[in-house]
């Protein structure tokens, strides 16, 4: 074994292993780092974020391993290797264990890349983080290795770049083209469960979803055996192909078995990431566990919208996340005396991140919102709860959509300049006037729009016009 | 002539030739298959493109450089007109698709590509050897058009994803320039190192 270790550790200097590994390394950690707002302060999405890299590092590893694959070939070492009286599956066995572990060590380090934003900043770690990890790791031991048989079988250089390319697109682009041909939100459950059969991922998961124990290990079972031909294949003379080739086709048998009915069947439900965690002092916010992390930014902004909105009748007394109603856009309501929102840094954010006067303005539309068609209400009646979402904030001027904001995919509201101008009137003049006549005013637009009156705004807006 | 066909066939021309044609027309048909829009989708085309550069890259350099230095020829001269003729082929290469059922457009993002990617490959060949030449190339691209990069109004994002910019946007353009003229006058002036990596 000293022995074996002693020529693995040459082998792994010598042979370019090294540049193969840090050649998937560097762009997987570059790109982790430019992706932080997909994963921070949760796991599983830090998890499924480093298997997304898997379109760039599987290709990469595919011509890595051939690369080396090639090497007795290019230095015309091939003959009189094989006049030496070690087989070839033992001449390889170094090189195949140097590679497997360096390119592990690679995807292991662009996890790595990702933990400061995540160590420390959340509090609920899914049992799923580390098959998903252990899966992603698997898929590039199994390229290098079949990328080592190709290269022997070609060696020809030309095969790498074509090598590359034809990866990227079985692994990846094919994949992810077939996937979006089912985009929309009816056929989600229509998505074909083979997509799953790829280590790279296709998919989002969401954060109260959990990847199944079943679907981790079905890649497994399909990449150990897509390994083991490949180490055979780099290791087997002419008559050894056929026999090296039933372990890829029992795994993909025995992946394909335990694929589930349907694509989205792969996820679950996670209660746990879903349970809330709530502020202790004061008017109680609550998040989701898995969104725990971002309780302390927006606690003070919520208990303020909270506290100025006390002067209202009935008016609600916490704030909690909730799901998102597929179908209308908007926080599905948890629960009477509640405001509902959905995932905070996802939904109000502007150019910077998080924004806390979106989420301000969200609380507020929420909070509004009658039981009714809103359309009922005449004149103006998102630029007036933008209004009072603003002297909620204790803001002197309306929140400018973001461009690409689209709070969780309702219709964009792009104000015009004159509705700009008139929001801004009637706020400044809200301000200005005496502390018990704002809550008077506040408090009308509040009753006449839980009972979905027409002139619901008409008051509040005639300040603007003066 | 008869030096300029030997010199073809010891940088095995023909068969890089081949695969560059290959590559333009398997992402032609592929993309005529799938699709019903004439144009190639930028990202199958900056595809077709890198491998065209990459099979074209390897007949920068020869199985002996040290042998041919010795010759009395004004090698700086013909390396820069090797790298012309490359890009002179895979323009017309570009064109040429026109006669297909789909093609590679729009005219400028397609020139860019080609020319950065040229030089970028003349630039590995002048480092790493004609062997290894595309690597950049092949790296550079796959990070591009992979979803992870599109095309952005930030400079620093456009400079880093040039390949797959739009053809106004001057930080991508300036970026293949640079790539071009990079590669271009190491491998002119240097020609592939004598032991490749």
């Amino acid at each position: 074994m000293n022995h074996l270790n002693r020529i693995i550790g040459i082998e792994t200097r010598r042979s370019g292993v090294v540049p193969v590994a840090l050649l998937v390394a560097v762009p997987m950690v570059a790109l982790i780092l430019t992706t932080v707002s997909s994963f921070e302060g949760r796991w599983l999405p830090l998890a499924v974020t480093v298997r997304t890299m898997l379109q760039l590092a599987l290709p990469l590893v595919v011509g890595g391993g051939a690369w080396l694959g090639m090497r007795e070939h290019r230095h015309h070492l091939g003959e009189l290797l094989a006049s030496s009286p070690r087989s070839r599956a033992r001449r390889i066995r170094p090189l195949a264990i140097s590679l497997a572990g360096l390119v592990t060590v690679a995807y292991l380090t662009a996890f790595a890349a990702g933990l400061p934003r995540v160590l420390g900043r959340a509090v609920y770690v899914p049992m799923a983080t580390l098959p998903v990890t252990a899966v992603g790791a698997l898929s590039l031991v199994a390229a290098g290795w079949l990328g080592l048989a190709a290269g022997r079988a070609v060696p020809r250089l030309i095969l790498i770049p074509v090598l590359v390319v034809l990866s990227a697109g079985l692994t990846g682009i094919v994949p992810s083209l077939v996937q979006d041909s089912y985009f929309g939100v009816d056929q989600r459950d229509s998505v074909p469960a083979a997509l799953w059969l790829t280590p790279v991922w296709t998919f989002t998961v969401p954060d109260f979803d959990t990847v199944t124990g079943r679907t981790s290990l079905l890649q497994a079972i399909a990449l150990l055996g897509l390994a083991v031909t490949g180490l055979l294949l780099a290791s087997v003379g002419r008559r050894g192909i056929a026999p090296a080739l039933v372990p890829a086709a029992a795994g993909l048998a025995g992946a394909a078995l335990l694929l589930p009915a349907s694509g989205s069947a792969a996820l679950a439900d996670d209660a746990r990431a879903f349970a809330p965690r709530c502020s202790d002092a004061g008017p109680q916010i609550c998040v989701s566990t898995v969104h725990a992390y971002q309780l302390d930014e927006i606690t003070a902004p919520a208990q303020q919208v909270l506290t100025r909105l006390a002067v209202v009748p009935g008016a609600p007394t916490r704030a909690a996340e909730s799901r998102m109603d597929d179908r209308s856009g908007r926080p599905v309501t948890d629960r009477a005396g509640t405001i509902s929102f959905t995932d905070p840094y996802a939904t109000y954010r502007s150019d910077e991140g998080f924004s806390v006067r979106a989420f301000q303005q969200g609380l507020a539309d929420q909070a509004f919102l009658p039981d009714c068609d809103v359309s009922v209400i005449k004149d103006d009646y998102d630029l007036g709860v933008a209004v009072i979402g603003a002297w909620l904030a204790g803001s002197g001027s309306l929140l400018e959509p973001h461009p690409d904001d689209n709070f969780g995919d309702r219709v964009v509201l792009i104000w015009d300049t004159d509705e700009i101008d008139r929001g801004d009137r009637a706020i400044q003049a809200l301000r200005t006037l005496p502390g018990a006549r704002q809550t008077d005013l506040v408090r009308q637009v509040w009753t006449l729009t839980r009972t979905c009156r027409p002139e619901a705004m008409t008051a509040l807006m005639a300040l603007g016009k003066a | 002539m008869r030096w300029t066909t030997l010199y073809a066939r010891s940088r095995q021309v023909p068969r890089s030739l081949f695969v560059a044609i290959a590559a333009a027309a398997v992402a032609c048909l592929l993309w005529a298959v799938f699709s019903d829009d004439p144009t190639v989708g930028d990202r199958l085309m900056t595809t077709g493109v890198m491998l065209g550069t990459a099979a074209l890259g390897l007949t920068l350099g020869t199985f002996d450089e040290e042998l041919n230095r010795t010759a009395a020829h004004h090698w700086p001269l013909r390396r820069a007109l090797h790298l012309l003729l490359a890009l002179g082929v895979l323009v017309a290469l570009a064109l040429a698709t026109r006669l297909g059922p789909a093609h590679f457009a729009p005219f400028p993002t397609v020139l860019r590509n080609v020319v950065g990617l040229l030089g970028l490959t003349a630039l590995g060949a002048a480092v790493l050897g004609a062997d290894l030449s595309w690597l950049g190339s092949a790296v550079w691209t796959l990070v591009c058009v992979l979803p992870f990069g599109g095309p952005s109004p930030d400079v620093l994002t456009q400079m880093a994803t040039w390949p797959v910019q739009t053809s106004d946007a001057t930080a991508a353009t300036v970026s293949a320039v640079v790539l071009a003229l990079a590669g271009a006058t190491a491998y002119t002036f240097y020609g592939c190192p004598e032991r490749a990596a």
